[in-house]
């Protein structure tokens, strides 16, 4: 009988030390993700900033569109940016309908989920409002 | 008739096998996650000399005619990361838009974000 005793808190020790194991494993990794997911979104957004320089200091043309396209639907045209031939994501820029004077745009960037953006993609999509001079004056993020 | 007191060789040579192992496992998670932690911290210093050269960029007179240093960034500010180098580059396209990157060494690419000039 003492013989099983001590088997039995021996069997307990191991499962102790496995169940310890689990989650230290785990552990580490959710901070790490954090801050590559951040990295990323970083990316998208410097991507967004690059698209609005392309809008460039100007009023967008005439245009029938009235309302940002819905997050993810098609009719983004995204323009891919290459860095030393590896895929760092893309921008898309669409000019909607605006009173005079002021510029409002749709703007899309998102990464490719490559390497260089620390295997993350992530997408964020902005309707900008510019003044005449191309300054930025509301962001609103579209869900 | 033999004792019936103590464990057998084998008994004991088991108990010990499966110490090593448990010990082994709760061992080589701890290395993952001071591995992890390491990679968290250079990952961390990357992301604000990016945000930091980034925002500097923005001061610099545009276009660009060829790669020079990130403005603003001394590699003494940040001895997490070793010997790297930052640069800044145009990009194909477009006229104000630059790369930053964050290179080591060897020109191999740590981080990488893109920019636009004044």
């Amino acid at each position: 009988m003492r013989a099983r005793g001590s088997i039995l808190t021996f069997a307990l020790l191991v499962l102790a030390l496995l169940f310890v194991a689990g989650p230290l494993a785990l552990m580490g990794r959710g901070e790490l993700q954090a801050l590559q997911a951040a990295l990323a979104e970083r990316q998208a957004n410097d991507l967004v900033d690059l698209a609005l320089a392309q809008a460039g200091r100007t009023v967008p043309a005439w245009t029938a569109r009235t309302r940002c396209p819905r997050p993810g639907s098609a009719d983004w045209r995204f323009r891919e940016v290459r860095i030393t031939d590896r895929p760092l994501g893309g921008y898309a820029l669409l000019p909607l309908r605006s009173r005079r004077g002021r510029g409002v745009w749709c703007v899309a960037a998102r990464t490719a989920g490559g390497p260089l953006n620390e295997g993350q993609r992530v997408e964020v999509y902005y309707r900008v409002v510019t003044d005449a001079r191309g300054r930025e004056l509301r962001r609103e993020v579209l869900r | 008739m033999r004792a019936a007191r103590g464990f057998t060789l084998v008994e004991v040579t088991v108990a010990l096998l499966l110490l090593a192992l448990s010990g082994a496992a709760v061992i080589a998670a701890l290395l993952g996650v001071q591995g992890s932690a390491r990679e968290a911290r250079k990952l961390g210093v990357q992301l604000a000399l990016l945000e930091n050269a980034a925002e500097r960029v923005r001061e610099l007179p545009g276009p660009l005619s060829g790669e020079r240093s990130c403005p603003g960034v001394r590699s003494a500010d940040y001895p997490e990361l070793g010997r790297f180098r930052c640069v800044v580059r145009p990009l194909a396209g477009t006229a104000r838009a630059v790369q930053v990157l964050l290179l080591d060494d060897r020109d191999r690419i740590l981080a990488v974000t893109v920019g636009v000039t004044r």
